[in-house]
């Protein structure tokens, strides 16, 4: 533990760099290829976030998109930002991050009061009290509800970053970059069609990135290296890896956005351009 | 975002376009004549289907002309799109929007 | 009705929570009930809710063609405010927002009724007179009105951005103090026990395929779960106004157009009063649970969809991210839309119509919620006394054959 590389997995990290990185005020050992989720795992760091209404210990319980409990404040100042999912942060060098929702701290938290009233404090309660005396609701009880409901909090500071918008016209979206949108996004490719693949990971694979998988007699990462060296050669083909797809609109415009810098420490990001673009593909 | 069919400029995003509401209301001839519920139902009064739609569009952001469009209020799907002046296109079967 | 209170739920907690009564019951239809309510949304369940209170009207039935309250009533941005120009407004939204003050009380249900106050934003001189004026009329009518400098503005609400060399910089706003938000999903179910309790039947999952008519009179309706008569049919359904009254024969100034709105994730609280901006197009408050929510202008095609198209998302968060620059770094969370049925002088149709027996409330457009429990007295009144009350009058239909239309585009504050 401690940060130090494990004697199997990782098979995405990069244990030749390593990172320093702050959560909740204390200096940690990651390395490159590391979220922050996973570096937290390795240093043995099992309670990190709160729920949302008992405040109750939650942890790490998944590797992606789908996390539903380790929600970090990430960053601070004018770059802070509230309920990032730890799962999808990309360590880099000097990240800070804290829990949310607990206070004073993620280990001893007030909040956790609420949990000794779970019984009275059940789905909707809220509808079914706070009404006497009439006066009390605004004075007391909504100011009261309001500041234990939400995670994180928002910046206090105008954003700096920049942003952009563009269109993209394609004959094929393919929205996801695992083996199945590989081998679409390829044989469209091949068709002469232009396409775009868009996959919210920093590289494509998906499901394959995390396991090992044979495709013929070789590894599967094999076979992803080669379709994406043979889709990043073809003049037709727009590969966006850190880009999530989020809408699917009337006569196929889809909207997608691309994190061009969230990945990169700060010093590295300033003039680095837009933050991130959102597309809209048609 | 639609994708609005021009008759003169072909397929173009919606933001291009301004709506201008139900075709084919014809204005009266001589609104003098006529009884202030006939004026009502030709100012105010609109059919609203909840199906194909017989509507105008504007193109103001591109040859700025008027047309009209054949959509379905549901889906969106459009069918056709016919000049000023053109007849209507037949409505496609009712039971496939 | 188990009365609900701090003290029935530490009661309840003992047993888990397990002996609660059903806030309503779902039961078949009868075959004939004194009045029918088409649309179990806030305004009919209102409606349904002031028969039986005010009028001891209770052989009443409520249908819904999908779940109540699963229309605008559960769609909108729940902010509540009777800031409107003309007199005939005003008073009818000031009746409203009268009846959202002790509404919780009322039905024994928090609709957790917030009035943290109301700014509408004025960006150049139009938008001063304009506000100006209607502070004015507003005070006029015994309404709660305040003109606010951006010094007062600033006070009020630190986070707005009231820079000068803003592309349309604030420079003033008008404040109705008693404005606010409330519990959309609350309202939707706190009428619903409300008007079940007395009698009424709730009957979800059940539309309306027609209208019976014999004479020049109303005698039922056609349903998809069978026949049922009436002597007394008000049609509520925001969205498919339109479709109804075209089951009567009838025509209506009306447009259904796509409204959208979407609500940020839950963030500590950050945004304590109610924000609208004609000009920048956007309005925005803060949930209890700590989501921003907001919305902006209408799609601006006839649609019966449930949705609309993205540019419209664009434009809001440019213009909520003019009026609040810290909000670049929040994720929004959900994006939805409605069906507005836009009437052409921004104002609703309440009241009879040319078939003895019908009754109509609609037109709402994009300002439906905050005039629930109004809308559903006076519609109550109507059809208890088969005549519209003072507050309703001049919404009648007959006022687009008249010419006496009420034009409030201005103080609907959402661009049609």
């Amino acid at each position: 533990m401690n940060g130090s590389p494990p004697e199997s997995g990782g098979v995405r990290v990069n244990f030749d760099r390593q990172l320093h990185f702050r959560f909740n005020g204390k200096t940690l050992i990651g390395y490159a290829g590391d979220t922050l989720a996973s570096a937290l795992v390795r240093s043995g760091l099992k309670l990190v976030g709160r729920s949302f209404k008992y405040h109750r210990p939650r942890g790490i319980v998944s590797a992606g998109a789908e996390e539903p409990c380790a929600l970090v404040q990430l960053g601070r100042g004018a770059l802070s930002e509230p309920n990032r999912r730890a799962t999808q942060v990309e360590l880099f060098e000097g990240l800070e991050a804290k829990s949310v929702n607990a206070w004073p701290s993620v280990g001893f938290d007030v909040g956790a009061l609420n949990g000794a009233f779970a019984k009275l404090f059940v789905a909707g309660f809220y509808y079914k009290t706070f009404m006497h005396p009439r006066s009390f609701w605004m004075r007391y009880y909504e100011p009261a509800i309001r500041r234990f409901a939400g995670f994180g909090k928002a910046p206090t500071l105008p954003d700096p970053e920049r942003y952009d918008h563009k269109h993209v016209h394609c004959d094929v979206l393919v929205a996801g970059g695992g083996p199945a949108g590989l081998a679409a996004a390829l044989a469209a490719a091949r068709s002469s069609a232009r396409v775009v693949l868009a996959d919210e990971q920093n590289e494509f694979g998906g499901q394959l990135l995390g396991r090992r998988e044979l495709i013929g007699d070789a590894p599967a990462l094999d076979w992803v290296g080669r379709t994406v060296d043979e889709l990043e050669n073809l003049s037709e083909v727009r590969l966006l890896p850190r880009t999530t797809v989020f809408g699917y609109y009337d006569h196929n415009y889809l909207c997608m956005v691309e994190r061009r810098t969230d990945h990169l420490g700060a010093g590295e990001r300033d003039g680095r351009g837009p933050r991130s673009a959102s597309s809209s593909s048609k | 975002m639609l994708l609005i069919p021009c008759p003169w400029c072909g397929e173009r995003a919606e933001v291009e376009f301004r709506g201008g509401g139900e075709a084919h209301i014809a204005r009266p001839e001589n609104p003098e004549a006529i009884s202030d519920p006939a004026w009502a139902d030709y100012l105010f009064m609109r059919t609203n289907p909840k199906g194909w739609h017989k509507e105008r569009w504007y193109h103001v952001h591109g040859c700025r002309r008027w047309f009209n469009l054949v959509r379905h209020t549901l889906t969106h799907r459009i069918v056709a799109s016919y000049k000023p002046g053109e007849s209507p296109p037949p409505i496609p079967d009712e039971t496939l929007p | 009705m188990a009365r609900y209170s701090i003290f029935s739920l530490a009661r309840n907690a003992l047993s888990h929570h397990e002996q609660w009564p059903r806030l309503w019951r779902s039961p078949e239809p009868k075959p004939a009930y004194d009045v029918i309510i088409v649309g179990a949304g806030g305004h009919g369940l209102a409606t349904a809710y002031y028969l039986a209170r005010e009028h001891g009207i209770t052989d009443v039935a409520v249908l819904e063609k999908g779940w109540l309250g699963g229309g605008n009533t559960g769609r909108n941005t729940t902010i509540i405010r009777s800031n409107y120009l003309w007199d005939e407004s005003a008073h009818l939204y000031e009746h409203a927002l009268k009846l959202w003050e002790t509404l919780s009380q009322d039905l024994n249900f928090n609709v957790m009724v917030s009035q943290r106050g109301v700014l509408n934003l004025a960006h150049d001189l139009h938008d001063v007179r304009e506000g100006r004026r209607r502070v004015h009329a507003n005070r006029l009518n015994g309404i709660d009105a305040e003109w606010l400098t951006p010094a007062e503005i600033k006070a009020f609400c630190p986070i707005l951005n009231l820079a000068p060399d803003a592309r349309y910089p604030v420079l003033g706003a008008t404040l109705q103090r008693r404005g606010g938000i409330a519990r959309h999903d609350a309202v939707a179910w706190g009428f619903a026990r409300a008007c079940d309790t007395r009698g009424v039947d709730i009957i979800q999952n059940c539309e309306v395929t027609g209208i019976l008519k014999e004479g020049g009179r109303v005698i039922g309706v056609e349903t998809t779960k069978g026949r049922i008569r009436a002597k007394k049919i008000g049609l509520v359904a925001a969205g498919h106004s339109s479709v109804l009254a075209a089951l009567a024969g009838l025509r209506l100034p009306i447009e259904s157009h796509p409204l959208q709105a979407l609500v940020s994730e839950p963030i500590k609280p950050v945004l304590h009063c109610v924000v609208m901006s004609g000009t920048v197009h956007v309005y925005v408050s803060q949930s209890d649970k700590g989501e921003l929510v907001m919305g902006a202008g209408i799609d601006a095609f006839n649609s019966y969809a449930q949705r609309g198209s993205f540019p419209v998302i664009e434009h809001q968060m440019g213009a909520c991210l003019e009026l609040f620059p810290i909000f670049s770094r929040l994720a929004m969370m959900r994006t939805w839309g409605g069906i507005v049925d836009v009437c052409p002088d921004a104002s609703p149709i309440i009241g009879k119509t040319p078939l003895q027996g019908l009754y109509i409330n609609c037109g709402w457009g994009t300002g439906g919620f905050k005039a629930t429990p109004g809308s559903g007295w006076v519609f109550a009144y109507t059809i208890a006394q088969d005549r519209p009350h003072p507050l309703n009058e001049a919404f009648g239909l007959e006022r687009f054959t008249s010419g006496a239309l009420i034009d409030e585009h201005g103080a609907a504050a959402v661009a049609h």
